[in-house]
């Protein structure tokens, strides 16, 4: 199921908030466990047992982990077997068919590729489940002890599809026992109203745009008109991802979880090394913590530095999707973070702070090229479209398709930057009143804009599906 | 109260209110608005289960049910309009009409089709073919379409095609004399067809082609027969804010009379004595007033007896005129050959035909990959 749908908000939402309020706190996980094996259920109908079995798996090791503690070589063999399997299930599912299509076309072999659909939210959910085995290995968490507990975690219904990855260690505390009352629910309210918005109103909106463009040759856009498919994916992917992350922290809030920040205004960003401890913050982390670190960080001399660097860019974006554009993807932020590292960031913080912006802002949308072509090729063929190698700078295409969208992308811009978050601030001081009962006011409003929209939906996609 | 409670208490207000209605009201079939069949509730098995069946169906359900669900899609096509979209859904918005949006793209199969119609004529060389592509009102009203909008241009499209074809097959050129009555009501507002008056400027070209004299408007009687239709486009885009159409019969005040309509639905044949089905002037599709929704074959018979008999290969655009043609002809045959799976010689006598002509708006003959099948 998708957060943007009828049939979540409508009839998943109230049916299961309505039991979850009234159940009593032992029943709780349950009924999370439950709920959310149904929610993914209803899009994954056979793969939901993968999910069941990689969660089995991951408490055994749990508890083996905690058994053997005073045995540190068995201790180690269940961390690897909890990481080997969940890192095969995604080699499996994600990466074998991507491999062997490789291997067949470099080698002119015919290795037969299964080519498996790939289940929703894998990548989110096996990082989810490995946060567990090695905190608990690094002596970071306690063991847990209570299936239903461990197992409402991996398949709590906010976060499973689209994330953020909410490590084991974030909701630790809440499992056990958490706060659920009306103000908080109200604040989860908000955060959700305001992701769906930022997916139904603008992203799918947006959306269209880049579609429209991307259904044309490559080798007859002009250069506006390239500028403006690609910069309506920079926005839909934005307001499609960070709309997601806010449904998943408003629904958590409603359910008593507090998740963290998965965006923070990443295209006001004045380096890409900054573009990137904004843009999906969980996944930065994770990394950060189980694999840069490990490999020595940046303590073991620039050298190992720049390796290790390297390593967590060409992960991360493989972690995307199979596919060379990803991993040339990754490996172009790794590099531009190096350069960063090494002299850019003296430069950067000297010059303006409209010249760093428009620098970072414009080296993430050449990465969108990368990111959303499906071959290198294109990719090529696209940067060249965009600086006039197929046509001239204007045509009746990019008059059309501007003029028609000029409005959305100025919502865009403005919704990018913090000018809705500063006005607020400052109608707070001033009128507090007025700001605090604008708010409901606001999501009625809002609600009832995305339930026309979503009646009427006939764009409407899950981006997700190669992460 | 605080506003975060006020902010939960609403949120669950709707969230319950919305489905409750949704769920509890009673449920129609068919949405005239839409003019579409409204999904069913799905049944629960194992294998609806493992094919998404289930699921895929529910949400249609649930969507096509849902409470106010006209009101909610009028309100996201004003919010589109109001940020400066300028067409919903594949429709064009105008001050005064909505028009169909043709998609280019959709072209795969125009060549083949060519072929199959060039095919077809040599096959039957006795039998004296013609073309007749209308365009539609993206194209006659290409100047008035939002400013830059990407346009399609049908007179070029229609000129390729007939350069394509044999020199056997007469080309009827039907632009020119809609280009020129462009300011008359020649297209409905809310509806993707010509009104009978443009079918009727139409058919005065045709005529000519057809080697008969095009008879004069004020030989028909004009019966104004509906005046609140609001057709396809309306359907697409629920935008209500101009004139609904008005539809026309224009019946012959003297001469050739109809004996016998049938239609041949493939499965049974009905008879009528009328090119005119007037049940559907109290329905939402009042286009098919003129001889019913597409059905693969239908025979009109006349008083005529001069035996000059036509085969029209066509699209809905075609009903339209068969009032006109009919005068000429002791018997016209109309064929849908997206309805049809059998070579059409299979299927009908071609031998007792005199005439045939292909009457498709450009809009269909580009996208529509059944148009080969005169080849088989």
């Amino acid at each position: 199921m998708v957060f943007s749908s009828l049939t979540f908000i409508f009839l998943y939402l109230p049916i299961v908030l309505l039991l979850y309020y009234i159940a009593p706190w032992k029943a709780k996980n349950l009924i999370l466990l439950i709920t959310g094996l149904i929610f993914y259920a209803w899009g994954e109908p056979y793969y939901v047992i993968i999910m069941i079995i990689s969660t089995l798996i991951d408490f055994t090791a749990g508890l083996l982990i905690n058994k053997f503690d005073d045995n540190p070589k068995m201790r180690r063999v269940f961390l690897i077997v909890s990481v080997v399997m969940n890192l095969s299930l995604l080699f499996t599912f994600k990466y074998s068919s991507f491999i062997v299509t490789n291997i067949n076309s470099a080698f002119g072999l015919k290795i037969f590729d299964p080519k498996l659909p790939l289940p929703i939210g894998i990548s989110f959910y096996t990082f989810q489940s490995m946060s567990y085995t090695i905190d608990l290995y690094l002596g970071n968490i306690k063991v847990q002890r209570n299936f239903t507990k461990f197992a409402a975690y991996v398949t709590m219904f906010p976060q499973i599809v689209a994330g953020p990855i909410v490590r084991y260690e974030d909701v630790e505390r809440e499992l056990e026992d958490r706060q659920i009352n009306l103000t908080l629910i109200g604040e989860g309210v908000g955060h959700f109203v305001k992701g769906l918005a930022k997916k139904v109103l603008i992203a799918n909106n947006i959306g269209m745009l880049w579609q429209a463009v991307k259904a044309m040759e490559i080798t007859s856009l002009s250069i506006l008109t390239a500028w403006i498919g690609i910069l309506a994916f920079t926005f839909q992917i934005y307001f499609d991802f960070s709309g997601y992350s806010d449904m998943a922290i408003g629904l958590g809030k409603m359910l008593g979880f507090h998740f963290p920040k998965n965006f923070d205004h990443p295209y006001t960003s004045r380096s890409i090394s900054e573009f990137w401890r904004r843009w999906h913050i969980t996944l930065g982390s994770w990394f950060r913590s189980y694999v840069y670190i490990p490999l020595g960080g940046n303590r073991e001399g620039t050298g190992k530095t720049i390796r290790n660097l390297l390593i967590v860019w060409m992960l991360t974006g493989i972690w995307h999707g199979a596919s060379w554009n990803f991993i040339i993807w990754g490996l172009y932020f790794g590099i531009i973070i190096i350069l960063e590292r090494l002299f850019l960031r003296n430069i950067l913080e000297k010059i303006p702070a409209a010249i760093s912006t428009a620098y970072s802002f414009l080296l993430v949308i050449f990465g969108w090229v990368l990111f959303e072509t499906n071959t290198l090729a294109d990719a090529g063929r696209y940067i060249k479209a965009m600086f006039g190698a197929y046509g001239g700078f204007i045509d009746t295409n990019a008059r059309y398709l501007l003029s028609t969208n000029i409005v959305l992308f100025a919502i865009c811009i403005i919704l990018s930057t913090r000018a809705i978050e500063q006005v607020g601030e400052y109608i707070a001081t001033r009128l507090p009143a007025l700001y605090q009962y604008s708010a409901p006011i606001l999501e009625v409003i809002l609600m009832i804009i995305c339930t026309a929209y979503l009646v009427d939906s006939t764009y409407n996609p899950f981006l997700y599906f190669r992460f | 109260m605080n506003s975060k409670i006020i902010s939960a208490l609403t949120f669950f207000a709707l969230l319950i209110i919305l489905p409750a209605i949704t769920l509890f009201r009673p449920k129609k079939e068919f949405s005239d608005e839409e003019n579409r069949y409204l999904a069913k509730l799905p049944k629960f098995s194992a294998s609806s289960y493992a094919n998404k069946d289930f699921m895929n169906g529910f949400d249609a359900y649930f969507s096509d049910h849902f409470i106010s669900r006209t009101r909610f899609k009028r309100l996201s096509t004003d919010i589109e309009l109001m940020i400066g979209k300028t067409q919903i859904n594949g429709v064009y918005i105008l001050p005064n009409r909505l028009i169909a949006k043709v998609d280019e793209a959709e072209n795969t199969s125009v060549n083949k089709s060519i072929n199959a119609i060039n095919t077809f004529s040599s096959k039957h060389p006795d039998l004296n073919m013609s073309i007749m592509l209308v365009p539609t009102a993206q194209d006659i009203y290409a100047a008035s379409l939002p400013h830059n909008s990407p346009h399609f241009d049908e007179k070029k499209f229609i000129s390729i095609v007939h350069g394509g074809l044999h020199s056997r097959v007469n080309t009827i050129d039907a632009h020119t004399p809609l280009q020129s009555t462009r300011n008359e009501y020649i297209y409905y507002r809310y509806d993707h067809h010509w009104t009978t008056l443009g079918a009727y400027y139409g058919y005065t070209t045709a005529a000519k082609k057809l080697g008969f004299t095009p008879t004069p408007l004020n030989n028909f009687d004009i019966e104004y027969a509906a005046d609140d239709f609001y057709g396809t486009l309306y359907s697409k885009t629920l935008y209500d804010k101009i004139e609904p159409d008005r539809i026309e019969l224009y019946h012959l005040n003297k001469g050739v009379k109809i004996t016998k309509v049938e239609i041949d639905t493939g499965e049974v044949i009905e008879e009528r004595d009328s090119i005119y089905f007037r049940e559907f002037l109290d329905k939402k599709d009042k286009y098919s007033v003129f001889l019913g929704q597409n059905q693969p074959i239908v025979n009109v018979h006349t008083d005529n007896d001069n035996n000059e008999r036509l085969l029209i290969f066509k699209d809905s655009y075609a009903h339209s005129m068969v009032p006109f043609l009919m005068q000429h002809y002791s018997e016209i045959t109309l064929i849908d050959l997206r309805y049809i799976n059998v070579p059409v010689d299979e299927l009908i006598d071609i031998e007792k035909y005199t005439q045939a002509i292909v009457i498709y708006n450009t809009s269909n003959f580009l996208s529509d990959d059944n148009i080969i099948k005169l080849g088989f």
